[in-house]
């Protein structure tokens, strides 16, 4: 295939996940928005023929807003801090690996929306000259420290 | 170095400018006014007075503004303050300059001066200062004392060149001809308004189909041939104006690129901020082996993608030599790429297909008179897939990574590796039940590339080497 040599072993798998509490957030939010699906096809559904079988339609997109999509979520974040790199899993749908090497970093910032700050959580958010990634949900305090520490990580790595 | 104003070519610089700002609300105000009452000498005289007052308004406006603007150079950084009613001052500290870079446009040529840009690091379009109209001893003042202590973000007096490419007139000649991607635009809409054209004429549901189109079919197909035309003819004016008298030239380490027809644009790239090439091939100029080759580069202010171009046409085999001559840092083969597996092939034929054949099938139920046309979108996006698919293609050897693939053009990505800005596998639930993997990659400043359906453990032991190549 090529003439380079094969890495000895993988790099472990992202091990830290993010705050127990990202759920509820994510169900917040699932639950606002299959919430403005019920109104909309309330109103369409009084209409149009089929009456009351509209009404699965709503309930099938709470279990998969509300229940099932932010579990999975949940479940499937996972980030690591390293000192040259981020390592970065996640996807419900689409799992997606990310490695954002620490020299790339140019600065780090944390969110808090308003349901962040009701919760209190917030996301760390990496800027790259290519862009912003984010790690969310995570307890406030530690979202802090963990935006301090890349921003240490991402300064001695940097010469630029 | 004191506080200096802009030259007074400025005022007829941002007199322009002013003008141009007012020239659509302008231009409505006139289009109306005619559309009320009909064109008429009353009409043309009204258009004659705005006019008359737009230039003034605009005159008094660019000497406001050239009044108003003022900038400085000393040992801390450029200094640009500007603003009739509320003032802004910017100042750009010497280190964090990245490049002066000289354009000249009509008024500018007319005065024989030029406006100088004042690149800087990690600035947006906002965070640069442009001095509109500047003399050339004052462009060798502030070059001088910028160059005392970032020699790399200047051109001392002309040093001579490692290499120089230019742009034949013959080759800006092609290159206008096949700008753009109307080429597979215009012979598929051809092709649908000649069937539509058929639907209609043969007379079935004539009255279905005469109510969604404007009056009479032949002038509703002769006005988008004449708009394609129109836009075909524009975009290769604009390419001839952006392109004319092209050169780029390798010096030191910086790329020189100086263009254009009406407005001469003189840039000078760090090398180092370049952090990837790509090599583009359009629709109309694949089947010619022609090429354009742009840069991907970080930290530089935001520009129009001409300002981004290394070189507008190169036929594709020459596309290695060219980057050895000029940009060695990153020169590789845009060919001989590893493509993902053949039984990836119908992953990229089939859901665009099935896509079009769900679309195509809605548009028939809503326009029956259409049938079954619209379902022709399925073998034209199934052909678009299979395309795709052969364009596909990834290497990395010696610490340059290849990632080619196509939209409408085929694009081939080249990097050092160490120069990403992030890297990442994805895999949706049909590629995780059939083993295979996408490869994403960020380079620059925003630039991106993806090659899809890759053997997944080839995609996670790429994965793997891209993340031990340590950014250097």
């Amino acid at each position: 295939m090529s003439d380079e040599p094969l890495p000895a072993a993988p790099t472990p798998e992202p091990a830290r996940r993010l705050s127990d509490t990202a759920r509820w957030l994510w169900r917040a939010q699932g639950a606002f928005a299959t919430g403005v699906a019920l109104v909309i096809t309330g109103a369409v559904g009084r209409e149009a023929p089929g009456g009351a079988l509209w009404v699965l339609l709503p309930l099938a997109a709470f279990a998969i807003g509300v229940v099932a999509v932010p579990e999975l979520r949940w479940s499937r974040w996972r980030y690591e801090i390293r000192d040259e790199e981020i390592d970065l899993r996640h996807g419900t749908v689409t799992i997606t690996r990310t490695l954002i090497p620490m020299l790339r970093v140019q600065h780090v910032d944390t969110t808090r929306g308003p349901l962040d700050q009701l919760l209190g959580l917030a996301t760390v958010v990496i800027h790259t000259a290519a862009g912003r990634t984010t790690i969310p949900a995570l307890d406030s305090d530690y979202a802090g420290r963990l935006r301090d520490q890349i921003a240490t990580l991402a300064r001695t790595a940097d010469e630029l | 170095m004191s506080s200096e104003r802009l030259h007074p070519a400025a005022i007829g610089v941002l007199a322009l400018s002013a003008l141009r700002d007012a020239a659509i609300p302008l231009i409505v105000v006139l289009g109306a006014s005619i559309a009320g009452r009909g064109l008429d000498t009353g009409a043309l005289q009204r258009g004659a007075v705005y006019l008359v007052l737009g230039v003034a308004g605009a005159s008094v406006m660019g000497y406001m503004r050239w009044r108003s603007t003022s900038y400085a150079v000393d040992e801390t950084g450029v200094h640009f303050k500007t603003g009739i009613v509320s003032t802004k001052a910017t100042t750009v500290p010497l280190s964090r300059v990245q490049g002066l870079d000289t354009v000249a446009g009509p008024v500018q040529r007319l005065f024989g001066v030029v406006a100088l840009h004042v690149q800087s690091a990690g600035g947006g379009s906002k965070g640069e200062i442009v001095l509109e109209a500047v003399g050339r001893a004052a462009v060798e003042r502030i070059r001088a004392a910028v160059g005392a202590t970032r020699p790399d973000a200047t051109d001392a007096v002309e040093p001579q060149a490692l290499a120089e490419r230019r742009l034949g007139r013959r080759d800006l000649i092609v290159g206008a001809l096949t700008a753009g991607q109307l080429g597979i635009v215009l012979p598929v809409l051809a092709a649908s308004t000649q069937l539509f054209g058929n639907v209609i004429s043969s007379g079935r549901d004539i009255e279905d189909a005469s109510r969604l189109l404007p009056d009479t079919p032949g002038g509703w197909e002769l006005a988008l041939a004449a708009l394609l035309l129109v836009a075909w003819a524009l975009s290769a004016v604009g390419s001839i104006v952006s392109f004319a008298g092209f050169t780029v030239a390798r010096d030191e380490d910086r790329l020189r690129i100086r263009r254009g027809l009406l407005q001469r644009s003189d840039a000078v790239v760090p090398v180092r901020r370049i952090h990837a090439v790509r090599v583009v091939e359009g629709t109309l100029r694949r089947p010619f082996g022609l090429a354009t080759l742009r840069l991907e580069v970080a930290g530089y202010a935001e520009e129009r993608s001409a300002a981004r171009t290394l070189f507008p046409l190169l036929p594709r085999r020459e596309v290695a030599a060219f980057l050895a001559e000029l940009l060695p840092e990153l020169a590789d083969e845009p060919d001989g790429l590893t493509a993902p597996p053949a039984r990836a092939a119908r992953r990229y034929v089939l859901p665009p297909a099935v896509v079009g054949l769900i679309g195509g099938g809605a548009a028939c139920l809503l326009v029956p008179s259409a049938t079954p046309w619209p379902l022709l979108a399925a073998p034209l996006l199934a052909l678009n897939g299979w395309l795709s698919f052969k364009a596909a293609g990834w290497r990395l050897r010696d610490g340059r990574l290849a990632m080619r693939s196509r939209m409408l053009a085929r694009t081939t990505l080249l990097t050092p590796a160490a120069r990403l800005q992030q890297h990442a596998t994805e895999q949706n639930p049909f590629q995780r039940r059939a083993g295979l993997a996408d490869l994403a990659v960020a380079v620059g400043k925003g630039g991106r590339a993806r090659v899809r359906h890759l053997e997944a453990p080839v995609a996670a032991e790429l994965w793997e080497r891209l993340r031990r190549r340590a950014p250097s």
